[in-house]
């Protein structure tokens, strides 16, 4: 049995077994069986099988993502290995590469979708890794919606932060992307909050009142 | 008497009225665990064996001689009636000659635990001593009745009863299995030929309705809404008759 035999022969055996669908444990982008929890699929069905096609799968995607990375192509995922408190550990993605202003090596533009962390990074600093199951497809959701909310977000309008939805503050300038990103990566604005602070945010970390 | 022996002793007195009877293994292990030590703390013979097991054996029989102890074969009882907080000394009339050489040997050389390689010279009819040797004798249980080395082994005839016992074991979950596939076969199922998966937990099968229509993993015929089968856990759903050839080859 391949892998969608496998996931099909165990919807059939939750099914049968408890009256009710496999349940789907995250976004079934990067994961061997489409969201759904390994541990369960392993109990309800060929538990070797299942280990061995997990195994397989992160070869596979291991090597795609190392061939990735030879080339410092954008949207490798890659995890900042060296540097500062604040840099080291961050697991984002490579949403830019360029020349360093000095030194040798590519300077790599990181940014965490899950967490909207961000760094600017010596590639010798990171290290590829393997995106966390439906990661990549937040990326792709996050480009996207950049750019649709791209128009609405102009200097003076009101927002909130998402993550503290009582945090209130206006837009000191419209939605463009970083001058350093050359055209890559996200539209992003600055936002002077109530509290007096300004920051910068993408624009999905925000919400507009 | 030596300190890791008086310890022992102390902690079969401590734990022994609320774990026996038990098997000697466990007895021992038993002992390990309550005083949160393993047998390398108990040292090692020039042989590199384990001193611990010995000493267990020796603790147990002072104990067997002041009446606290019996031993059955490999089981370890105990009789209740602690005759003194002070190990009694172990009247023995009948010590075998051995068995006071070793004692004035353990003597001269203040608890220097010596090296007796040469199995023939232990009295096989204590049964402490054959306990020691058969747990030191990694070969016991495979017994080849035609070699010369096995028939001039002292344990030949426990080995030849062991290796008995261990094939009638074997012998009678051949018939069991063989029943097995023989009603599954009548069933209309072959299950000689089936690789069961190594993760499939056929001790924790358990029997279900089937609260929608599945399909049995061995014969992949359907298991329809409401049909009673089997789940075994890692590996699949299978039909009744199945399941129950598979639960008697494991004796379930």
């Amino acid at each position: 049995m391949n892998r969608h035999e496998i996931l099909k022969y165990a919807k059939s055996v939750h099914l049968a077994l408890k009256g009710e669908p496999l349940p789907v444990e995250c976004s079934g982008s990067d994961h061997p069986y489409e969201g759904h929890n390994i541990e369960l699929i392993q109990s309800l069905v060929n538990g070797d099988l299942v280990k061995s096609q997990v195994r397989d799968y992160e070869k596979g995607i291991k090597s795609e993502m190392e061939a990735m990375y030879s080339t410092l192509m954008i949207g490798t995922p890659v995890k900042v290995t060296k540097g500062s408190k604040d840099k080291r550990g961050i697991e984002g993605f490579i949403i830019h590469a360029k020349e360093p202003l000095q030194g040798s090596g590519k300077a790599l533009f990181v940014y965490d979708v899950l967490t909207h962390k961000n760094c600017m990074v010596r590639d010798s600093a990171t290290k590829v890794r393997i995106p966390k199951p439906g990661e990549r497809n937040r990326l792709t959701e996050t480009y996207l919606a950049c750019d649709s909310l791209a128009p609405h977000f102009t200097m003076g309008k009101e927002v909130t932060l998402k993550e503290v939805p009582n945090k209130e503050g206006f837009l000191v300038s419209n939605a463009e992307k970083k001058q350093q990103l050359d055209g890559y990566g996200f539209q992003e604005v600055a936002v002077q909050w109530k509290s007096g602070e300004t920051t910068h945010h993408i624009l999905t970390e925000l919400n507009l009142k | 008497m030596t300190q890791h022996k008086q310890i022992i002793l102390n902690t079969m007195r401590e734990i022994f009225p609320n774990i026996l009877p038990s098997l000697l293994q466990e007895a021992r292990q038993a002992i390990l665990t309550h005083l949160n030590m393993s047998k390398e703390d108990f040292g090692f013979y020039p042989s590199n064996k384990p001193k611990f097991d010995n000493l267990c054996s020796e603790a147990v029989k002072t104990l067997k001689a002041t009446g606290e102890m019996s031993t059955n074969g490999w089981e370890w009882r105990w009789n209740g009636s602690v005759v003194s907080e002070v190990e009694a000394p172990t009247p023995n009339t009948n010590t075998s000659e051995m068995e006071m050489k070793m004692e004035v040997e353990e003597d001269l050389f203040g608890g220097l635990d010596i090296q007796t390689s040469n199995a023939s010279l232990y009295d096989l009819t204590c049964e402490d001593t054959l306990i020691r040797l058969v747990a030191t004798t990694h070969c016991f249980g495979k017994v080849v009745q035609s070699d010369p080395m096995c028939q001039g082994c002292p344990l030949f005839s426990q080995c030849s009863e062991r290796k008995g016992e261990s094939q009638q074991a074997k012998k009678q979950a051949k018939e069991a299995k063989e029943e097995a596939l023989k009603i599954a076969n009548e069933a209309g199922y072959d299950l000689s030929k089936v690789k069961v998966p190594k993760s499939a937990k056929i001790h924790e099968t358990t029997q279900m309705e089937s609260q929608s229509d599945t399909t049995c993993v061995v014969s992949n015929e359907p298991i329809l809404k409401g049909e009673i089968a089997y789940h075994i856990p890692s590996w699949g759903v299978v039909k009744k008759s199945i399941g129950d050839a598979y639960k008697a080859m494991n004796n379930i």
